[in-house]
């Protein structure tokens, strides 16, 4: 037990230094979601009606933090991918390290940028005066919830990484699949103006529940666009982060066990 | 004496189009505290049996055990006791040399304080202690290579696993690493090695598997190897080309092959049974005859005629120019 908590430490500690040497990649956690945030709630602002009112770039901050949730999926692909050309993934397997360590290192610093993404816009939003986070615990509350959601996302992106084992299938085919499931949801677009089967499809969409339910802490009112969880996407969108970590957690640990089959 | 590596009827077939057999049957058994060295032109399987050694690669069928535990049951075991270099080097590229050294010996479970020790002490003896604080990245070809060799080795390790563990090393680096490698066996250490070159095969290893097509297809030392492809030969080079005919006539006395001569270098080699004898005898009558000799020399085939002549696809012994 106490091997598996260094273990996990090390690996982590290993991901960690990567993250500060390689500025680009946290500029794509701090500098993006609060350009995105600050952009889309600027340039639509006075355009986009929030159902319940309400201003639209406090609405779409739950959105942009969801999005960069899911977007670890292709983050842990790659970093992945990474490790198998480099040689650096058969060093670890030769190591005595639990295969759960050397997962359970890269997520918690995977979520660690959704941590990240979520603090810079929050204060991007604040700063311009968009009513985000009024209750602190509610907020820890939401932070936990795309944590969750961001470890899911991390540890589906760590089996499609050893799947696909390269690069160049990562980034042709990974974002392909995550944007219908972002952009079909509430994150960015109120659903209230789609047509009747779509909004069925965007109330339904996990990611949608996550989305509401951190907007629903953050305290501004998303009532209309959950239709699809009989009014509480609470628990839905929780019970989706288990289920999404309780199968893609054993799939990447599996596919770290048959890594070394072809080369 | 205690078997370190043991391997019976290892069989490997990988999927896709060319499916082929990697490994048909591989038996090894190598003793506690030797190198033995698993020779093989590329594809052959080497990396394959050093990838199901290092528990990375499953077999399809055969039993393999390492340092006395089951490669397929208790590969933990196996992991704890093993290091491995392999064909690339596996180090990481943004952490510097020491952090790499740290990180492994933590995942070995060293502690602390000795991961620290032992880490500086691998990093001065293969020369990157002023390399060491500065991003992998960096480095040389040369310097990685030596950095994974000192992670393969910061466990201290009963067995080790090294794949072409000196590919595209100059010649010091490769003399360095050599050093390296004999320190770990005089320390009771058992080394399986890879490797393309013949004469690093023949410099380390106490004995020798050869390997073609994904079975063994010689074992033996060395010297049992070279045996095999024949006698002792003798080659002498005239000094001057008008006496090569000359030449070629007193040998062929000696010997009941053909000799081979090479006219370019003026050199002819015939194969000799009567070992150090036979030399008094020749260098007697060549001086009778009054040829003068530039070089005079009685070799084992090499390592290199050794291989050509077990893998097939290559002339006999003594190619070069050879005029029969």
């Amino acid at each position: 037990m106490t091997e598996f908590v260094s273990d996990t430490c090390a690996i982590a500690g290993r991901d960690l230094r990567h993250l500060l040497r390689l500025p680009e990649k946290l500029i794509g956690f701090t500098v993006m979601p609060l350009a995105m945030v600050l952009g889309l709630g600027i340039l639509f602002g006075g355009s986009m009606r929030v159902p319940g009112g309400g201003e639209y770039g406090a609405y779409v901050s739950a959105g942009v933090v969801t999005s960069m949730a899911v977007s670890m999926t292709a983050l842990s692909a790659l970093g992945v991918v990474g490790d198998l050309q480099d040689g650096m993934f058969d060093r670890l397997r030769s190591l005595p390290v639990s295969r759960l360590a050397v997962l359970c290192g890269r997520v918690a610093v995977d979520s660690i940028l959704v941590v990240v993404a979520m603090v810079s816009v929050a204060s991007a939003a604040g700063i311009v005066g968009w009513p985000v986070g009024a209750r602190p615990h509610a907020v820890l509350a939401g932070m936990g919830l795309e944590m969750l959601l961001g470890m899911g996302c991390s540890c589906l992106g760590i089996f499609l990484g050893l799947t696909f084992r390269n690069a160049e299938a990562v980034i042709s085919v990974v974002p392909v699949c995550l944007l219908p499931v972002t952009f079909l949801s509430n994150a960015f677009v109120p659903p209230d103006g789609l047509p009747g089967w779509l909004r069925d499809v965007v109330g339904w969409n996990p990611v949608t529940a996550v989305t509401s339910t951190v907007r629903g802490l953050l305290s501004t009112s998303d009532a209309a666009s959950t239709a699809g969880f009989f009014g509480h996407p609470a628990p839905f969108a929780l019970a989706f982060c288990l289920v999404l970590i309780a199968l893609a957690a054993p799939a990447a640990t599996r596919a770290y066990d048959r890594a070394g089959a072809a080369r | 004496m205690d078997i370190a590596i043991q391997a019976e009827g290892l069989r490997k077939r990988y999927g896709g189009k060319q499916a082929k057999d990697a490994l048909n049957g591989v038996d090894l058994s190598v003793p506690a505290g030797t190198i033995f060295g698993l020779l093989g032109p590329n594809g052959a399987g080497k990396t394959t049996i050093v990838r199901i050694l290092a528990t990375l690669l499953s077999a399809d069928s055969g039993e393999a055990g390492v340092a006395g535990f089951d490669v397929r049951r208790q590969p933990k075991e196996v992991r704890r006791r093993i290091g491995l270099t392999g064909q690339y080097a596996a180090v990481d590229e943004r952490l510097t040399g020491r952090e790499n050294l740290r990180l492994i010996g933590t995942l070995y479970h060293l502690g602390r304080s000795a991961t620290r020790v032992r880490a500086d002490e691998l990093l001065e003896q293969l020369d990157l202690t002023d390399a060491a604080d500065r991003p992998v990245k960096t480095y040389s070809g040369g310097m990685r290579r030596r950095l994974d060799l000192a992670a393969s080795l910061i466990a201290e390790p009963p067995v080790l696993f090294l794949d072409e563990p000196t590919t595209g090393l100059d010649l010091t680096s490769r003399l360095t690493l050599w050093e390296v490698i004999r320190g770990q066996v005089r320390g009771g250490a058992t080394v399986l090695l890879t490797t393309q070159y013949l004469e690093e095969a023949d410099q380390l290893a106490d004995r020798i598997a050869v390997l073609n097509n994904g079975g063994v297809i010689a074992e033996g030392t060395p010297d049992e190897l070279k045996d095999r492809v024949g006698d002792d030969r003798l080659r002498v080079t005239a000094a001057s080309a008008k006496d090569v005919i000359e030449l070629t006539k007193v040998l062929s006395r000696f010997s009941g092959d053909e000799p081979l001569v090479d006219e370019e270098r003026r050199t002819v080699s015939v194969s000799m049974t009567e070992g150090v004898r036979g030399i008094a005898t020749v260098a007697t009558e060549l001086a009778e005859a009054g040829i003068p000799v530039a070089d005079f020399q009685l070799s084992r085939p090499s390592m290199d005629e050794v291989f050509l002549s077990l893998t097939g696809d290559a002339p006999q012994p003594v190619a070069e120019g050879a005029v029969a």
